[in-house]
């Protein structure tokens, strides 16, 4: 049975990354089995309202006011009236969320449960457990997973994670990795300079990326190695530190920084290169890095989160998240490279088959398909009491906000009634006069 | 649970929770516990009682009561407030060409128009006029 979904996350298009990626790409996988998509993300720039994307995938940029690394302020209600809307005039099934946080997010589950509509929910980052902010969204992600289809994670160390985190009952928790497009990643051996080792590094500028340890450690591998030279693609608040850096070492011969790129120069920027640095402190799952694998290069990184279980041993080289140990694991992939004891170019067909999109789609079907609407829909009062047991202060606040939804959704549909509501056309299957 | 979050690497790599952090959670812990019975004293015990403690100087009582209100106003206006940008700024008139285009979009349709029925790997925004046609065009019925 063909579904009606909704795509929400405050991360998407254009704003590059892996859950903007991952919303994009399941949903062509989707349309392409025969499903119809949208997707919800909040306005970005000048980008709002609604656009078609290819496929005939409906974007709602819809405007609302972003607090902080482009999540929406978190409000908990506010958004109500303008998701309804949509979700009746797309006449959706189920709800898909992503990313932890993204405030949109938990609205569109939230009020998509207290409207009775499947729901589910993919987590695509790690979180600790110790720090204010952790501790924070952790309750706000407990709060909108206590009553929520089911949970998609991207890798067994990101379920382990979420479960911990959400006090989750793990059987509702499945884990799909991403996947690339293995076809727009392909190798070109010639494209390096052959008089250097070029390590390339694609990530976002923020602490989290590992871009303070990044910029500690070129300098240092500058030092050891005569002949390395750093290609660094994104853009974040850690920028300015990379410049001072290199100004600081009169580096700028070898190191070039070239601001954020698109997806779709991601592949040509990576087969310039040798190896691919990845000093990230925090990674669920690290698409980049199979990315960069298959465009032939050979993978430093550290390994944290689910980084592990990603690619098989041969074409990593593993470091611990510290200085010493990047520089060391660095200066091993260099000599590896030296004395040819691999050839990168050959990972590509390893793992052309390994991660591809249309298995993600069909895997988060059988998800969709798992989800059992009757015994989802339970008596307010049974729900209301799964969201009491959430603590013993945020449970009772938990249950306010509950109620305050079911009210708020009947008020709406007293002074909003569904049948005033528009209903679209759906795009049509196949090109119409073939 | 917490042992199971404290032994979990998932925790950032190799910066597992260090002791610090665990003194600082009690500390925050017991400081909150004691400002909040201190202002529970100071807020309802009468006026008798803390002068039997021989406590005479203390904040008039009213900021107790005045404070919790002011928050709880500023509250609710921050949902109106909200409502109001969103709505009155945020939103775009409908004569606004950022309605339509704006500085993201790249818009394409394709060669033949191959976009409207294929997956691609980069983002493309498809052509207005021809989206119209496809949805609303006469031999789409």
């Amino acid at each position: 049975m063909p579904y009606n979904i909704a795509m929400v996350s405050d991360f998407f298009y254009p704003q590059p990354g892996g859950v903007e990626l991952h919303v994009y790409q399941l949903s062509q996988r989707l349309k392409q089995r025969g499903h119809s998509v949208v997707i919800i993300t909040h306005a970005y720039d000048s980008r709002t309202g609604v656009r078609i994307l290819t496929n005939g995938i409906k974007v709602y940029y819809v405007p609302f006011f972003v607090l902080y690394r482009n999540s929406t302020f978190p409000s908990v209600f506010s958004a109500f009236p303008i998701l309804r809307n949509i979700f009746i005039r797309e006449n959706i099934d189920i709800v898909h969320g992503h990313g932890s946080l993204s405030s949109l997010c938990h609205e569109a589950i939230l009020h998509a449960r207290t409207m009775g509509m499947k729901t589910v929910f993919t987590d695509h980052s790690l979180f600790g457990f110790a720090d204010a902010g952790s501790i924070a969204g952790n309750k706000a992600l407990k709060f909108t997973l206590s009553d929520v289809g089911h949970v998609i994670c991207v890798s067994h160390t990101c379920k382990e994670n979420t479960v911990l985190r959400a006090s989750l009952d793990p059987s509702i928790v499945s884990v799909i990795p991403n996947a690339v497009v293995s076809k727009a990643f392909t190798p070109d051996p010639t494209r390096a300079d052959p008089n250097y080792i070029t390590i390339v590094v694609i990530s976002r500028l923020y602490p989290n990326k590992g871009a303070d340890l990044l910029t500690v450690i070129i300098p240092r591998i500058c030092a050891l190695h005569p002949r390395v030279k750093f290609l660094i693609a994104g853009s974040g608040p850690k920028e300015i530190d990379l410049q001072q850096m290199r100004e600081r070492y009169r580096l700028q011969e070898r190191v070039e920084l070239i601001g954020s790129i698109r997806h779709e120069e991601v592949r040509d920027l990576m087969v310039t290169g040798n190896i691919y640095l990845h000093p990230t402190l925090t990674e669920a799952f690290g698409t980049v890095i199979v990315e960069a694998a298959s465009c032939g290069l050979l993978v430093v990184t550290t390994d944290v989160g689910g980084i592990p279980e990603v690619l098989p041993s041969h074409m990593t080289v593993f470091a611990s998240p510290s200085e010493d140990s990047l520089v060391d694991s660095t200066m091993k992939a260099i000599a590896i490279l030296e004395k040819k004891e691999v050839d990168p170019t050959t990972f590509y067909n390893e793992i052309k088959g390994m991660y591809k999109w249309s298995e993600v789609a069909r895997r988060t079907e059988k998800v969709y398909d798992s989800i059992n609407e009757e015994s989802l829909n339970e008596p307010l009062l049974d729900r209301l009491a799964k969201f009491y047991a959430c603590g013993e202060w945020a449970g009772k606040l938990f249950v306010i906000c509950v109620c305050v939804d079911v009210m708020l959704y009947a008020i709406l549909e007293l002074f909003w009634p569904r049948h005033t509501i528009d209903r679209v056309k759906p795009w049509p299957r196949v090109k119409s006069g073939e | 649970m917490d042992t199971l979050a404290k032994n979990s690497d998932v925790t950032v790599g190799a910066f597992a929770v260090p002791p610090r952090t665990e003194y600082k959670g009690m500390a925050l812990y017991i400081g909150a516990n004691i400002a909040a019975l201190v202002f529970f004293l100071w807020s309802l015990s009468p006026t008798w009682l803390l002068h039997y403690l021989h406590i005479y100087y203390f904040p008039s009582r009213w900021w107790a009561l005045a404070i919790p209100s002011w928050l709880i106003a500023a509250f609710i206006f921050t949902y109106v407030f909200l409502t109001l940008y969103n709505i009155e700024v945020m939103t775009y008139p409908l004569d606004r060409l950022e309605v339509i285009v704006d500085e993201h979009a790249r818009v394409d349709g394709g060669k033949n128009g191959e976009y409207f029925w294929e997956a691609t790997d980069g983002v493309w925004d498809l052509p207005l006029v021809d989206v119209s046609k496809v949805l609303y065009g006469d031999d789409s019925e």
